[in-house]
């Protein structure tokens, strides 16, 4: 019986302490929100990528491909083409404080290559400085067409949200 | 002689952010626009030139890909284009209250920070553009680009090209800091072929470090004014197109005559100010000009402005400010009339820091040297928020 109640006496001494636990975790983040410091938005990195690999129209099997995103840090996955040349990376996104930063010179750089025979292919190379991926890369990251026997060349897109400027890509991929 | 366009030279600045490092196959991911891509090829280059900055008490050095070489192509093969980006890392370089002075180039006193961030990417500069630009002939240009720190260490790179190769030398920043003493000022203005400094009217950047470092060219005139703002925001200093305004959306144009050109030839007029007005002072570009006009004015009206100048290029700026200080607190005994100028001077000063509240009554020496620490200090938070997070 004792023993029984014990247990919530012992709890009834932690009150305090967890009020005033919760209340310095409280205050400080009201100070963090204030200063905007926690304030974290969501990052597209990179949305769903699809693609097939091709030497002069045959399919290149077992062909390691990795994509590599830098946003702050680097995030990098890496897969291998399937008997059709086919290949695919999931959509990845992020919660990150550094756009909250005031002035962050703050770039999502994407680079998907792929290792043939000891060589490097560029298959996506771009830069951008929206959080959501433009429409432009949604597009064409969701159907590269690439033969390793195209030359490596830089692509001009529209532009959807910034019609002012165009948006320049990197690769031997293309697209009609 | 060929001239970049504001709008190629901002996309240069800006791009250049793409390169924080090559990947791990040595690609540098900057895939460049029609137009720029026309004109400079960045291929052949394994990766970028790499610059160490360190922070001011050693805690940390870090080494990133801080600029690109692009050779000019076709019929612009007779150039070549450095574009160097800026850093959070030497944001303490900048807004250090005792910031060191060094020798540069032409034995010209320099900021030592930028002076030695500069320093770290001189040998990979000279490896890469040595033997092209010795062969160029003397209508050779090349372009330097940069924005904040990367405009600062473009001056330097500037500079220092025109020292070691008969080329013609073009320099492009955007909200870029202060580089150097008057000497320096004036030596790099004469030096460089052309100089484009763009600024926003609420970037707090090209306000530090303070008097006595100046902007070149000629001491601050010959500066675009990319918009019409005042007072100071953060967002004024970003480049990419998605800051308020982002130089890199208000230099979008072809030509230079198209962009206002502000000249603040404040430093050599005489800006004599009275206490009862300090309330007009604000919290803007346009005042920290003005009071550095005021401030060497006094200096001047008392004769103490060589020996103050003189002493600024042997010294640190701590010390500097600490016998600045001491000069004022003598020329105010001197008289009444110096007394008054000096408390106007101070008055303002305070306003500017946001310290309206404060009142000027005695002009000794701590409390000078107090004014003068607030006041900097202001700037230099206010600053060291715009840059902490580049």
């Amino acid at each position: 019986m004792t023993k029984h109640r014990a247990t919530p006496q012992g709890l009834l001494a932690l009150i305090p302490i967890l009020v005033a636990a919760g209340y310095m975790l409280y205050s400080s983040e009201v100070m963090a929100d204030m200063f905007g410091w926690f304030k974290r938005y969501d990052v597209h990195l990179s949305p769903k990528v699809r693609g097939r690999l091709t030497a002069r129209g045959k399919p290149l099997e077992g062909i390691l491909i990795t994509r590599e995103v830098h946003y702050g840090k680097s995030y990098i996955d890496r897969t291998r083409t399937d008997s059709e040349g086919n290949f695919a990376f999931p959509q990845r996104q992020i919660r990150s404080s550094l756009p909250a930063r005031p002035l962050t010179e703050a770039r999502v750089i994407q680079l998907i290559h792929a290792e043939v025979d000891g060589k490097s292919y560029i298959l996506w190379q771009a830069a951008t400085e929206d959080l959501q991926t433009p429409k432009a890369f949604r597009e064409r990251l969701g159907r590269l067409d690439c033969d390793i026997s195209n030359p490596d060349q830089t692509h001009h897109f529209y532009n959807h949200e910034h019609p002012q400027f165009e948006h320049n890509v990197g690769s031997i991929c293309r697209w009609e | 002689m060929e001239t970049l366009s504001p709008s190629i030279a901002a996309e240069c600045a800006d791009a250049v952010y793409s390169v924080f490092s090559p990947d791990s196959m040595g690609n540098i991911p900057m895939p460049l626009s029609t137009q720029l891509e026309r004109r400079f090829s960045f291929k052949g280059k394994p990766s970028p030139v790499m610059g160490e900055t360190g922070g001011i008490f050693g805690l940390y050095t870090q080494t990133t890909g801080f600029a690109v070489i692009g050779e000019g192509r076709e019929r612009h093969r007779n150039s070549t284009l450095i574009a160097i980006r800026g850093s959070s890392s030497i944001a303490d370089y900048l807004t250090d209250f005792d910031v060191g002075i060094a020798t540069g180039i032409n034995n010209q006193s320099v900021h030592s920070g930028f002076e030695e961030a500069f320093a770290s990417m001189r040998p990979s500069f000279n490896d890469r553009l040595a033997k092209r630009l010795t062969q160029a002939g003397p209508n050779h240009t090349v372009h330097c680009v940069g924005h904040s720190l990367g405009g600062a260490l473009a001056s330097l790179t500037a500079d220092w090209l025109k020292s070691q190769f008969p080329v013609k030398v073009k320099l492009y920043t955007f909200g870029a800091p202060r580089v150097g003493l008057k000497g320096y000022a004036t030596k790099n203005t004469n030096q460089i072929d052309a100089h484009y400094r763009c600024t926003h009217g609420a970037d707090p950047v090209p306000l530090a470090p303070v008097w006595p470092f100046i902007h070149a060219p000629n001491e601050g005139a010959g500066e675009y004014r990319l918009d019409s703002a005042e007072g100071i925001n953060f967002s004024a200093h970003r480049m990419g197109h998605k800051g308020t305004p982002g130089y890199r959306n208000t230099a979008e144009t072809d030509d230079w005559g198209k962009l206002k050109r502000q000249s603040m030839r404040f430093l050599n007029q005489t800006v004599r100010l009275r206490y009862e007005d300090r309330l007009q002072a604000s919290f803007t570009n346009y005042w920290s000009e003005k009071l550095n006009a005021a401030l060497i004015t006094l200096l001047k009206d008392a004769g103490y402005y060589s020996v103050v100048a003189g002493q600024a290029t042997m010294s640190s700026a701590l010390t500097f400010y600490d016998r600045l200080a001491r000069s004022l607190e003598k020329i105010a005994e001197a008289s009444t009339e110096f007394a008054e100028q000096t408390a106007g001077l101070l008055g303002h000063m305070l306003v500017f820091a946001g310290k309206a509240a404060v009142t000027v009554t005695k002009l000794t020496y701590q409390f000078i040297r107090w004014v003068f620490e607030t006041t900097i200090g202001t700037l230099n938070r206010s600053v060291k928020k715009a840059l902490e997070s580049l």
